[in-house]
């Protein structure tokens, strides 16, 4: 799972693949703006068809943050 | 005889204030509403607040001594009689306001409260200080701020012509008596309007609109008739408070966007009634509507006939409106997403951009000023300003999206670019247009 979200943060949003780490302050150090994230959902929801309810996403502050929103 | 600082290095005080500024500011104080402040006096303050003001930008403790002389100079002024003649006054208010503004938001300002002493007292007095801009500046210069206060002209023709109003009129036996009256109109114009507007709003909320909802079936024509009805009654609305005396405004290009589609048209939000001004010129246009106002049940019937866009998770606005704007409509959308104030640089959500870019639209980039400025967030509708306020909005011609993001064709770094256009246009206006 972390792989799939590594591989949309580096193709759709064009980060650099070395700056990608579980703990990565997605919004701070992988500059992902609101758009982005409202993207990320989307496409989130597309890979593993569980929702995350974008209250939920605002709390989300980093990819290890994502994975714990979809096992719950 | 007053002697000038040298640029740069206020001499100060052991309140830390600049000599000039305290013993000027003292002396309108004793003098209060007496006499006139002469001319080299306040051409002096001014003087003084902007040698301050170079040495105000970069540490908090600068910046806090900077806004507490703004600040008191600004509730000096502003106890000064009003018939000052002379642009000085007004400049050193400005300059003032701009201060405490710039100084409160570039530093933190709970350690500013800290060591104030006194929390508020930052606010409280820039509060005051913003008050009295109303008194003395003169109307054109209220869009120009912050970015030039450093380059603050001394003498300007527009303070002369301009602001009448709160001044001494020639002929006026009573100045102060026809000041008085005049707002005291102008507030109960406005309690009015907004009276007659909100039992408009339950009268179409509770009958206009289901009948409508009842008697048209066809979804095109009854959002098409419910349009027509708002768009009607938010013109009779600006009407009203036009003929009562209440605000005043001008259009300029409107009549060139007549039978413009598929357009997003964006503005800058200064006031409660920008968006009452928009859909009466566009009564056609899309519009998202707040989650709080469609829960409002006569709210809620009227965004629902008219088939406005609500504000619900954030992808579906972005696909509905992208596909509205694709489909022909205009959509209107204050990119800044709540009212702002006019002296305060611009700052955009990132949605405007993406809708824009998803639907490949045109842009239309409204600008609105209101001077004085008035209804502005946090601010109640009997705050009526010294003068009766004047509304501008100006209709440049729509831009299709490519030229502002260099036809890029990743849909993320145009989202960004146009961001970027976008702001910059703005914000150039902001600090540029007289």
């Amino acid at each position: 799972m972390y792989e799939a979200i590594k591989g949309v943060l580096v193709e759709q949003f064009e980060i650099e693949e070395s700056l990608v780490t579980r703990d990565a302050n997605l919004y701070e150090e992988l500059d992902i703006d609101s758009i982005d994230a409202v993207d990320l959902l989307v496409r989130l929801r597309e890979l593993t068809d569980k929702r995350i309810a974008p209250e939920d996403f605002q709390q989300v502050r980093t990819i290890d943050d994502i994975l714990d929103k979809l096992a719950t | 005889m007053l002697t000038l600082p040298a640029e740069g290095s206020p001499p100060k005080n052991r309140t830390g204030l600049p000599e000039g500024v305290v013993r000027t500011d003292e002396s309108f104080l004793r003098r209060k509403r007496s006499s006139n402040i002469s001319e080299p006096e306040t051409s002096f303050l001014t003087r003084s607040l902007q040698a301050l003001l170079c040495t105000a930008r970069d540490s908090p403790e600068d910046s806090r001594r900077a806004i507490q002389a703004c600040a008191t100079v600004g509730v000096a002024t502003a106890r000064a009689p009003r018939a000052t003649p002379g642009p000085t006054i007004s400049n050193a208010s400005r300059l003032a306001n701009d201060a405490a503004r710039s100084c409160a938001r570039s530093h933190d300002s709970a350690r500013l409260d800290g060591t104030l002493g006194r929390r508020g007292l930052v606010t409280t007095k820039a509060a005051q200080v913003n008050d009295l801009i109303e008194i003395t500046a003169p109307p054109r210069l209220q869009w120009q701020s912050m970015g030039t206060s450093s380059q603050l002209p001394t003498q300007t023709s527009t303070g002369i012509s301009g602001g009448t109003a709160g001044r001494l009129r020639p002929g006026s036996a009573f100045p102060g008596f026809r000041s008085w009256a005049d707002r005291s109109w102008r507030l109960l114009g406005t309690g009015l309007s907004f009276f007659t507007f909100g039992v408009g709003g339950l009268v179409l909320g509770a009958v206009v609109f289901p009948l409508c909802r009842a008697l048209i079936r066809k979804p095109e024509s009854r959002q098409r008739f419910a349009r027509r009805i708002i768009g009607g009654s938010f013109s009779a609305f600006v009407w009203m408070m036009k003929s009562l005396g209440v605000l005043s405004y001008e259009t300029r290009g409107l009549d060139k966007l007549a039978d413009v589609t598929g357009a997003l048209i964006i503005a800058n939000h200064p006031s409660l009634i920008d968006v009452v001004f928009l859909v009466s010129f566009f009564p056609q246009a899309d519009c998202i509507i707040k989650r709080g106002v469609t829960r409002n049940p006569f709210m809620h019937g009227a965004a629902r006939t008219a088939n406005y866009i609500s504000n619900s998770e954030p992808e579906e606005i972005l696909s509905s409106c992208t596909q509205r704007l694709r489909a022909g409509s205009n959509l209107i959308l204050f990119p800044e997403g709540t009212r702002r104030d006019q002296t305060e640089p611009i700052r955009f959500k990132m949605g405007a951009a993406a809708i824009a870019v998803r639907a490949q639209a045109r842009i239309v980039r409204i600008l609105i000023r209101c001077e004085p400025p008035t209804l502005r967030k946090n601010e109640a509708w009997y705050h009526i300003p010294r003068q009766r306020p004047h509304w501008t909005f100006e209709f440049p011609p729509p831009v299709p999206v490519e030229e502002l993001t260099g036809d890029e064709q990743n849909q993320r770094r145009a989202t960004r670019k146009l961001q970027k256009s976008l702001l910059g246009y703005y914000e150039y206006l902001r600090t540029h247009q007289k």
